[in-house]
Parts: structure tokens; sequence; C-alpha cells
């Protein structure tokens, strides 16, 4: 069992849990994967 | 360096002594020295961690690389945000819960104390001697560009990193790293801030962009498939994935940093922290490089970037090297035209001839910069490269007085926050897995608080004494430093593969641990040693992780299958 004080704060925001929040990091991954792709391609043709 | 530069110097190491001292003050037993009462907030163990990560060469050798090859050594942190999401789920909960010293202490509850004992000193081999190397390393450019002794800085960096190691304990550290990566960030800002700063008036930024980008300096994704490659997309996603596993969850000196979190909230989040943010500072970073490369098509750079090197190939071979020079001075002028030219044409017509002019200038000079390098390493005896010395060239003649202290510091607080994290992530190991272990084994009677912290001090000072007495020698064993350190690259997939087992397959695999992280050793050796004798190249260093993580889960989970074994287990 996980001590409540290890639960995020309160359901309140996007991050209502760690499932989002780690959604959110996978995802900025990808975009910031993505703006290399589009800066190499403009800047490295 | 001048008067101001060092008091910035004096300004940092006040501040340090200051945050030391000041937070490591109470300390009553080992939770207190080695986990700072796990009381951090996620915001200085996040740092801490990037502390840890971010060595002097880092800053001074990455942005070399983005000079001399350009930003495609991004790559290999691809599989970063994607491991720390891993272990937000997987081992750091479970080494939270369990109220561990260790991450190897945690392998005990699962696969025996065998296990344990040969991870953690895997561990110690791994790290002992790379101590020194990450004390010698910025120590030698350090003292060839500001001029100062190589076994003062050597002394400097190691000595003080031991002292208030030891001193201050974990709290201290953290606290310490905090500020340190501060700086590092400021002087990361500064650089780039600095270099932009310097390019000519007609040059603006995207068109100084378009000049890295011509010549490749900005290609920061590949494709290829090769497994050979390091530098591509599915290398940083897979094997770098697999070595940023074993580095965050399995590193003794990575994983000290989360156990200090005050619940494992603050702990989940310091890791969340780094995925969100070490891609952006790296490319902060390698931008600062590609753009140095800009710079210095209108500001001539030296022949050779390490002054000392420069003098000594000068003197042995004096027609050699006036006659490359004078190519040099040439090639330079040239590139420098064509370099303002294709600035200056902005999308005209004549832009796609201005490009070819401009990247065959550029060739030119490279390939008389190359002979000049390839000079230097013949006079030397031995291979040789100036990438380390292009970022601290450029700061040290560029830069205004202040800001060369500035950089200076972030340089000296890359390198002894990873010097600092190091020592007390050996001593914890060789204390808590060791010395604490046998010590209540054969002596009567639990050791009392004052008895640990004394420990755990004199660990940290042996450690210290070791790395940076190595560091004063490591001229004379350098190749021996770095084999030990080259070998003890091998363990982490194992390593991996022995949490991987614990976590996983506790029932099944985790009993087997022992045999299958030493096979998973020697597949690591294997996958070195056999294409360097048979004279191919091998996959790249990248995939390592993963073979050794694949072969020790493999033969624990085919060990634990066994019925045999499952039999003697059951009895």
């Amino acid at each position: 069992m996980e001590h409540p004080a290890d639960q995020p704060p309160s359901p309140r925001g996007f991050f209502r849990s760690w499932q989002r929040l780690y959604a959110a990091v996978l995802l900025t991954a990808l975009s910031v994967y993505l703006l290399l792709f589009v800066f190499s391609r403009i800047f490295a043709p | 360096m001048q008067l101001l530069d060092w008091i910035v110097v004096a300004a940092y190491f006040g501040l340090i002594i200051t945050v030391g001292y000041w937070t490591g003050r109470g300390n009553r037993g080992l939770e207190d020295y080695f986990l700072a009462r796990r009381s951090m907030p996620w915001y200085a163990m996040g740092l801490s961690v990037m502390a840890t990560q971010a060595s002097a060469i880092t800053l001074v050798g990455t942005t070399g690389q983005a000079y001399v090859d350009g930003m495609r050594f991004i790559q290999i942190y691809f599989g970063l945000p994607i491991a720390m999401v891993i272990l937000c789920v997987t081992l750091v909960p479970l080494f939270y819960r369990a109220r561990v010293f260790t991450a190897y202490e945690y392998l005990e509850l699962r696969c025996g104390p065998h296990t344990r004992s040969l991870t953690s000193l895997l561990f110690l081999f791994g790290r002992a001697l790379s101590g020194a190397v990450v004390i010698y390393a910025p120590s030698v450019v350090l003292s060839v560009v500001f001029s100062l002794d190589a076994t003062l800085t050597i002394l400097l960096i190691g000595g003080f990193a031991t002292i208030y190691t030891a001193l201050g304990g974990m709290r201290a550290v953290m606290w310490v790293e905090t500020w340190q990566m501060l700086i590092i960030l400021l002087g990361i800002l500064f650089c780039l801030g600095s270099v932009i700063w310097g390019l000519p008036d007609e040059v603006s930024l995207g068109e100084a962009l378009r000049l890295a980008g011509s010549t490749g300096r900005l290609e920061t994704l590949s494709f290829d498939t090769d497994p050979r490659q390091t530098y591509t997309v599915w290398t940083g996603l897979l094997g770098g994935l697999f070595l940023m596993l074993s580095y965050f969850g399995c590193d003794q000196s990575q994983v000290q940093r989360y156990l200090t979190g005050r619940s494992l909230r603050e702990s989940r989040l310091s890791l969340i922290f780094n995925a969100f943010a070490k891609l952006p500072v790296q490319f902060v970073i390698l931008l600062t490089g590609a753009l140095l490369f800009v710079f210095y098509q209108f500001e001539r750079p030296p022949v050779l970037f390490d002054p000392v090197t420069l003098a000594e190939t000068r003197a042995a071979q004096p027609e050699a090297m006036a006659a490359m020079e004078a190519r040099y001075e040439t090639a330079f002028a040239e590139r420098r035209t064509a370099a303002l030219d294709y600035a200056e044409a902005g999308g005209g017509s004549s832009e796609a001839a201005l490009k070819e002019r401009f990247v065959a200038a550029d060739l030119a000079f490279q390939e008389t910069r190359a002979d000049a390098v390839r000079t230097a390493a013949e006079v030397k005896g031995e291979p040789w490269t100036d990438t380390n010395h292009v970022f601290p060239t450029f700061v040290f003649t560029q830069l205004p007085p202040g800001v060369v202290g500035l950089i200076l510091i972030a340089v000296l607080a890359a390198a002894m926050s990873t010097v600092e994290s190091e020592l007390s992530a050996l001593s914890t190991a060789s204390v808590v897995d060791f010395y604490r272990r046998f010590r209540n084994r054969f002596v009567r009677g639990s050791t009392s608080d004052r008895h640990d912290l004394i420990a755990g001090r004199i660990g940290i000072l042996f450690w210290g004494t070791v790395a940076t007495g190595a560091a004063l020698y490591m001229g004379r064993l350098g190749s021996a430093v770095e084999a030990v350190n080259r070998v003890g690259s091998f363990f982490y997939g194992p390593i991996l593969g022995a949490f991987v087992l614990a976590a996983v397959f506790p029932n099944r695999g985790a009993r087997r641990a022992f045999p299958a992280v030493l096979c998973g050793v020697a597949a690591v050796w294997a996958a070195d040693l056999v294409p360097r004798a048979l004279g191919i190249e091998g996959v790249s260093y990248l995939y390592y992780n993963l073979i050794g993580t694949a072969v020790t889960v493999g033969v624990g989970l085919a060990l634990g299958s066994s019925p045999g074994i499952r039999r003697r287990d059951a009895r």
C-alpha cells in the first residue's frame, strides 16, 4: 500500500494522477523528437 | 585570469563551504549521513541527479564535440524520458518501500545475500577509479587553458570535494549540488549568450544556424538502422534506454540521490524533472558548440586549440608547422569570405552556388586543421585530439573578466558534483553492503550511531584519497585506469538484469541471479572482445547494457525454470 503522503496532493489540475504525468512526459519527449526532426530539416536539409 | 575572475572563484568556494556547513550539521547516524534523513524535496534531488550526471567533460567535451562533429550526440539521451517513467513505475517505489540504503541491499531481499555482495562489488570495482577520471580529465584541461598547475587543480577538485563530503554528509552534498547545478545552468546560458553576442553584426542568428546547418553541424537525427552506429535514433531509443535504466536505476551514485526523498512522491518527481529537463539542457550545450563553429568562421581559431601541444609541435617540427600554418591562414581567409557571402545571400538565386563554395572552403580548412592534429599526435606519439580544448579556448580568449570566472566555476562545479556523488556512493556501498554486514556477523552487539558515522566518514576519506591519488598518477597510470573504467561499464547491464529478475520474476529467476549476472558480464565482455579479436566492428557500446540485461534475465529464468533447481529451492 502506498502511504497517503505519496499520492498526488489533490485531484485538481491536469496532473490528477501519476498516469497522466507519465503520459505527459512521454508526449513531451515525442514532441521534442519531432521538434528536433523539424529543426534538422529546416537548418540541415 | 583577472582579479574579478578570482573573486568569482573565491565566492564560489565560499558559497559551497557555507551551504555545506549550514546544511550538513547534526548528523547522528547513517540515515542522516548517507540519506540526508530522507528529508529532501524533489527540486533539490532533481538538480542533484542532473549535477551528478553532468561532469566537467559534459560541459567542455560536449561543446567541443558539437564544434567538431555536430549535434547528433543528443540522440544518446533519447531513451532517458522513457527510462525515467519506467523507473518511477517500477524500481523507485520498490526501493522506497524497502527503506534500503543501497540499491543492492534490495537485491538481498529477493535474490539472496550473495547477489547483493556481487552486484555491490561490481559497482565498487566499476566506480572505484572513475572518480580518478572525473577529477583528472577536467584538471588537465583547466590547467592548460587557465595556466594553473595540474597537481594543484587535481588537489583542489579532489581534496575539496572529499573534505566537505566527509564532513557534511549527504544533506550537505545534495544542497551543495543543487547550487552547483544552478551555477552550471547559469554558465551554460552565459556561454550560449556569449557565442551569439560574439557573432559579427552582419550575421543574424538565423544566418548563423544556416551556416552551421550547411556543414551538417545541426543534423540531430539519423535513422540509420546499422547497430554499429552510436549516434542514431534507434541506438539512442533502445541502447540509450537500457543505458539510462542501468545508470539511474542501478548505479548507487544516482539511486542514493532519490532515496533521500521525503516521500515517494518527491523521489518520483525528481526523476520526472530530469525527464523533462535533460534533453533541452543537452540541446543548449550542443547548440553552443555548433554556434561556436560559426563564431570561428569569422574569428581565426588557433591551428591547435591546446596551446601547450601547439608549442611542442612547433618546436618539434618547425618547418612543417610553418608551412601548414601558412596554408591554414589562407584556408581560413577563403572560408571567411565564403561564409560571409553565403550568410548575406539570404535565399537569393545564387544561394546554392554560394553554399557549395562555403562547404568546399570549410572542407579545405578542416583538412588543413586535421593535418595539424595528425602532426601533433605524431609528435606526442599517441592518438590525440584537441576537442576538449575548443570551448575553454573560447572562454579564455573571448569572454570578459568575471564571465571567465563564472564559466570556470561552472566547470569546477560540474567536476566536483560528480566526484561528491561517487565518493558518497562508494562509501555507502562499502560501509552498508560490506563493513556493517560482516561486522554484525562476527562481532557481538550492534554498532552505535557514532561508530557507523565514523565508518562512513572513513569510507569517504578512503575513496577520496584513492580517487585523488590515482588522478595525480594518472599521467603514468592512464591506460590502466582507462581499462578499469572501460571494464566497469560492462557491469551496468547485468546488474540491471538482476533487478529485473528481482522485481519481475521474484519466484522464478531471482534466486538464480548470481550465476546469471556472471553470465551477463561474460556476454558483454564477449560482445566487446570478440569483434576486436576478429578485427571487425562490433555493435555500438550503447547496446552493451541491453545485451547484459537480456543475457542475465534469460539465464536467470532458464536456471530458475530448471526442475532440479526448483526442487532444491523448495527444500
